[in-house]
C-alpha cells in the first residue's frame, strides 16, 4: 500500500508536470548557474542555470515512459515466444529456449551500451534495447505455466472440440498465466527504469537537453558536483530509489494476491475444474522474480 | 567516463577545411613557469603529461589526425621551421631560406648534422619525400593547400607524370620549392608538418601507409625525444635524444599518461602527473588546483567554436535574416558563464590576435530588438500571435545539430535555443556523435539550417573555401586571389582585411566563442614553456625537480 501510494505520487507528479513544474525544463538562466536550493529554485539549478526541480519531475516522464514501453516490449516478445514453445513443444520449443538461452548468456550492460553506440542514443532506442534484451526470463515463466496448463483436462476438451491453437492460447492458456504476467511485468518496469538510468548515466541512454533522471545524475561525474553540489545529484538519485522500491512494494503485493490460496476457486477450467490440492500447489508461483 | 569514450578530435580534421587566418602575433600569450628558487643543477629525470584520449597511434607526420598523436609526433619529429610566439617561423631543420626574383621559387638550406633516432644521415631527399608524397596519387588522406600551390600538382597527382616539378633536391642539403604564385603560407606548412624518414617510409607502398601499424607504431623521427613504447590506454613513453641537433634535453624521460579530465585533479594534486590541459573554467576546480598548491598558466586559445549556417537554404540565403541571428545570440554570456570569463568572442573568420584582423568589423553585438527588426526586415512576423515567427504561411523553425563530447558546446546548444526562441524563431536540437554531424557539413548535396562547430586557427593558412555554408561570393574569391598571389606583408594585410570583412559582413556563420587554453603544472614542475600554436615548441627544455 505504502508503494502504491508513492508510485502514484510520482507517476502523477510526471503526468502534471506541465501543471506542476515551476520552470519549463529547458529554461536558462545563465544568471543562476548552479544555484544552490533557495532563492525560487526548491532544488537549485544546474551548470546553466535549469531549474532542478522542473527538470526532475519532466525527468519522471522519460523514466515511466521507458519503464511502461520497454515492460510491454518484454511482454510481447516474451509471452508471444513463450506461448509458442509452451504449446507447441518439440522442435519449436527448442529452438525458443536456446535462443533463449543464448540471449541470457549476454552480459546486459555489456551488449546493451554496444547497442546504444551503434544505433544511437534515444529514447526509443533505449526502450527497445532494453525489451529486447530483457524478454527472456519471461517466455521461460510463460513456458513452464503452458507446459503444466495445455496437458491439463480443459485445454484437451478445447483442442478435441476442434479450438483453433490460436484461441487455446488466448482464450484457455494466458488467461490462467496472467498472474505471474502481471507480476513479472511490474517488477519489469522496475528493472527497465534501472537500465534507463545506467544507460544514460553512461550518456547512452537519453541525451541532454531532454531530462531523465539518469543523465541528471551524470553531473556526478565531476568530482566538484559530488562534493559541493549535492543538489544535482541527490534528487535524481533519490528519485530513481522512490521508483524502484516502489514499484518493487507493488510487484510483490501484487504476487501475495494473485497466489491462489488453497480453497480458492480457479477460473474456467472447465470439466476439470474439481483439481485436487496437489495440482493447486503446482500452480503456485515463486513470489519473486529477478 | 563518456569524455574518455568520445575523443575530441578537432585538430586535423577540421582544420584542414577551416578557412581561417591567423597569421602572427599572439602577444602576451606565452606561458612561462619557472621557479623563484634558483636553478638546481639536477633535474628530476621523468616528466609525466596527460593525454585526455588514447592516441590513434598514428605517429606520421603528414597522416596524423588527433592531438594526441600530435603530441608524440611533435616531441619525435623535427621541423624544418617552428613557430615563435609572434608567429613567426624560427629555423630548425632549415638553417636560412631565399625568394627567387618572381618570389614563386623558395629554397631551403638545410643542417648538415642531423641524424635520425635510426644513426641514418638526415638529408633533402627526406624533405621531398615527405612532402611530395602529400601530391602523390595514392596518399591516403586529403590534400593540403600547400601541394597544390606547387608547380605541377595538377599532372602528378592525377598520375600523368613520373615527377613533382614543383620539388627539386638541389644537393644533399639543399631543396626547392616552386610555387605557381607566390605562397606565403608554406611555413606555416613546415611547421605543421614534420620531416619524415625516406629510408624508412620508402619501404612502405603509398596506399598501405594507413595500414602500417607496424611503422606506425615505431616512429623514428630527429626531434628532441626518441620513441620507446606506446601502451594503448595506458602510456606513452619518449627518451632523450642525446643527439638533438637543437641541444640536449633536459629531462631524461617524458611519459605521456593517458588520463581523463575526472581523475586528473586527484592525480595532479597526488603528485602522480606533471602537467595537464585544463578542461575545465570552474572557479571551484580552479580553486583546488590553487589549494593544493598546483601552478595554473593560461594561454589565449586557439580554436573558435561557431554555427554555420546553409545558406542555400531560402530561409537563410538572406543575409540579414543571418545576421539577426548573431545579434539574437547572446555570445558574450556564453562567454561568461560557460568558460567563467575565460576566452573571447570573435566576428570573422581569423583569431582576434591576427594582424590581419581589421579592427572595424561590425562587433554583432547581443541586441534581440534589433534581430527582431532585422527579420522584420526580411519579412519574418508573428502575424497568428503564437510566438513563432512565419512568413508566407511558413513557421521560422531552425534545426541546430550539434556533436556530442565537448561539453561547453553541448551546453551552449539550449542557450542559442531559448536566445532565438526569444526572437521568435522555434529551434529543434539535434545531437549526434562528432563524426556524423561532421558529415552533415561534409556532404554538399545535404541540407541543414546550423550545425555547432568548431576548429583550431592555423596561423598563416588561409582559404577561400565556404563549402560547409555553401557560399559563393565573387567579391570575397577577388580578395583570395589577391592574397593568394603575394608574399608582400602589406598587399596580404589589405586584402586579407578586406576578405575578413566580407565574411564579416555576410554574416556566413555565426563565430561564438574562442576559449583560452590552460595548463596545471604539479609542484615538481620547474621550467615550463609553451605557446599557443606551440605547445611542445620547447620540451627540450621543461625541467622537474628531484
Amino acid at each position: 500500500m505504502v508503494g502504491f501510494s508513492i508510485l502514484l505520487v510520482l507517476v502523477a507528479l510526471a503526468l502534471a508536470a506541465p501543471w506542476i513544474a515551476p520552470f519549463a525544463p529547458d529554461e536558462v538562466d545563465l544568471f543562476a548557474i548552479e544555484a544552490p536550493p533557495g532563492d525560487g529554485h526548491l532544488l537549485g539549478t544546474d551548470e546553466i542555470g535549469r531549474d532542478v526541480f522542473s527538470r526532475l519531475i519532466y525527468g519522471g516522464r522519460v523514466s515511466v515512459l521507458v519503464g511502461v514501453s520497454a515492460a510491454l516490449v518484454q511482454i510481447l516478445i516474451g509471452t508471444t515466444l513463450g506461448a509458442i514453445a509452451g504449446y507447441r513443444g518439440g522442435l519449436s520449443d527448442a529452438l525458443v529456449m536456446r535462443l533463449t538461452e543464448v540471449i541470457m548468456c549476454f552480459p546486459f550492460y555489456a551488449i546493451a551500451i554496444t547497442l546504444a553506440a551503434i544505433f544511437g542514443a534515444s529514447v526509443w532506442n533505449v526502450i527497445l534495447i532494453i525489451g529486447a534484451l530483457h524478454w527472456t526470463g519471461l517466455a521461460r515463466l510463460v513456458r513452464a505455466e503452458l507446459l503444466s496448463l495445455r496437458e491439463r483436462g480443459f485445454v484437451l476438451a478445447a483442442r478435441a472440440m476442434g479450438v483453433s491453437p490460436i484461441k487455446i492460447i488466448f482464450n484457455h492458456l494466458l488467461r490462467n498465466a496472467y498472474g505471474p504476467i502481471l507480476v513479472y511485468a511490474t517488477l519489469a518496469v522496475a528493472n527497465s527504469i534501472l537500465a534507463e538510468a545506467a544507460l544514460s548515466f553512461l550518456g547512452l541512454g537519453v541525451r541532454q537537453p531532454q531530462p531523465s533522471w539518469g543523465n541528471m545524475l551524470s553531473a556526478a561525474q565531476s568530482m566538484r558536483v559530488l562534493t559541493y553540489q549535492w543538489w544535482l545529484w541527490i534528487p535524481p538519485g533519490a528519485a530513481i530509489v522512490l521508483m524502484v522500491l516502489a514499484i518493487n512494494f507493488v510487484g510483490e503485493s501484487l504476487s501475495r494476491a494473485l497466489s491462489p490460496r488453497p480453497g480458492a476457486p480457479i477460473r474456467d477450467l472447465g470439466p476439470d475444474a474439481n483439481v485436487n490440492s496437489q495440482t493447486r500447489k503446482e500452480r503456485l508461483w515463486p513470489t519473486r522474480f529477478s | 567516463m563518456l569524455r574518455s569514450l568520445v575523443p575530441h578530435r578537432r585538430h586535423r580534421l577540421m582544420t584542414a577545411i577551416v578557412p581561417i587566418i591567423a597569421l602572427s602575433s599572439l602577444l602576451h600569450s606565452e606561458a612561462v613557469a619557472q621557479d623563484a628558487t634558483p636553478s638546481k643543477a639536477e633535474h628530476g629525470s621523468l616528466i609525466r603529461y596527460a593525454l585526455w584520449s588514447n592516441p590513434k597511434g598514428t605517429f606520421h607526420p603528414t597522416l596524423y589526425f588527433t592531438d594526441y598523436d600530435r603530441a608524440v609526433i611533435f616531441s619525435v619529429y623535427g621541423r624544418l621551421y617552428t613557430l615563435d610566439e609572434k608567429q613567426n617561423p624560427v629555423p630548425s631543420l632549415a638553417l636560412s631560406h631565399e625568394y627567387s626574383a618572381d618570389e614563386r621559387t623558395l629554397t631551403l638550406h638545410l643542417r648538415k648534422d642531423v641524424k635520425w633516432h635510426d644513426g641514418q644521415p638526415f638529408a633533402a631527399e627526406d624533405v621531398a619525400f615527405t612532402y611530395g608524397t602529400q601530391a602523390h596519387p595514392d596518399f591516403p588522406k586529403d590534400r593540403p593547400a600547400f601541394v597544390k600551390y606547387l608547380v605541377g600538382f595538377e599532372e602528378y597527382s592525377a598520375g600523368e607524370s613520373q615527377v613533382l616539378d614543383g620539388i627539386k633536391v638541389i644537393d644533399a642539403s639543399t631543396v626547392s620549392f616552386t610555387f605557381k604564385a607566390p605562397y606565403a603560407a608554406a611555413f606555416a606548412h613546415f611547421a605543421d608538418r614534420p620531416v619524415l624518414a625516406r629510408h624508412i617510409w620508402e619501404k612502405v607502398p603509398i596506399k598501405n601507409w594507413v595500414e602500417a601499424a607496424d611503422t606506425l607504431r615505431k616512429p623514428v623521427g630527429t626531434g628532441p625525444y626518441k620513441f620507446v613504447e606506446f601502451v594503448p590506454d595506458q602510456y606513452i613513453k619518449l627518451i632523450r635524444n642525446d643527439d638533438y641537433f637543437g641541444g640536449h634535453p633536459k629531462t631524461e624521460t617524458i611519459i605521456f599518461k593517458i588520463s581523463n579530465t575526472q581523475t586528473a585533479q586527484s592525480e595532479l594534486i597526488n603528485g602522480e602527473l606533471d602537467i595537464a590541459q585544463i578542461s575545465s573554467w570552474n572557479d571551484r576546480d580552479l580553486q583546488t588546483f590553487r589549494d593544493a598548491g598546483i601552478r595554473i598558466v593560461e594561454e589565449a586559445g586557439t580554436s573558435g567554436q561557431y554555427l554555420p549556417f546553409d545558406t542555400r537554404d531560402p530561409k537563410l540565403s538572406d543575409r540579414r535574416v543571418r545576421q539577426a541571428i548573431i545579434h539574437a545570440i547572446n555570445r558574450q554570456a556564453l562567454v561568461d558563464r560557460l568558460l567563467f570569463g575565460h576566452g573571447r568572442t570573435f566576428n570573422s573568420n581569423a583569431h582576434p590576435d591576427s594582424p590581419y584582423y581589421p579592427s572595424d568589423l561590425n562587433i554583432y553585438p547581443y541586441n534581440p530588438a534589433k534581430a527582431k527588426a532585422l527579420l522584420a526586415d526580411a519579412g519574418w512576423s508573428d502575424s497568428n500571435g503564437d510566438g513563432v515567427l512565419d512568413k508566407n504561411g511558413q513557421k521560422f523553425t531552425f534545426t541546430l545539430h550539434y556533436p556530442i563530447g565537448n561539453r561547453t558546446r553541448e551546453l551552449s546548444a539550449p542557450i542559442i535555443q531559448q536566445n532565438l526562441k526569444a526572437v521568435g524563431i522555434e529551434v529543434a536540437l539535434v545531437s549526434a556523435d562528432f563524426n556524423t554531424t561532421l558529415a552533415i557539413l561534409q556532404d554538399p548535396k545535404r541540407r541543414y539550417d546550423g550545425v555547432l562547430m568548431g576548429g583550431t586557427f592555423r596561423p598563416g593558412q588561409y582559404d577561400n573555401n565556404f563549402w560547409w555554408e555553401r557560399f559563393n561570393s565573387e567579391e570575397l574569391t577577388r580578395y583570395s586571389e589577391a592574397f593568394n598571389s603575394t608574399v608582400d606583408p602589406n598587399k596580404l594585410k589589405e586584402n586579407v582585411a578586406g576578405w575578413l570583412r566580407g565574411i564579416n559582413d555576410e554574416a556566413i556563420r555565426a563565430w561564438l566563442y574562442i576559449p583560452n587554453e590552460g595548463y596545471v603544472l604539479g609542484p615538481r614542475v620547474t621550467n615550463y614553456r609553451s605557446h599557443p600554436y606551440e605547445p611542445f615548441g620547447d620540451i627540450a627544455n621543461w625541467t622537474v625537480s628531484k
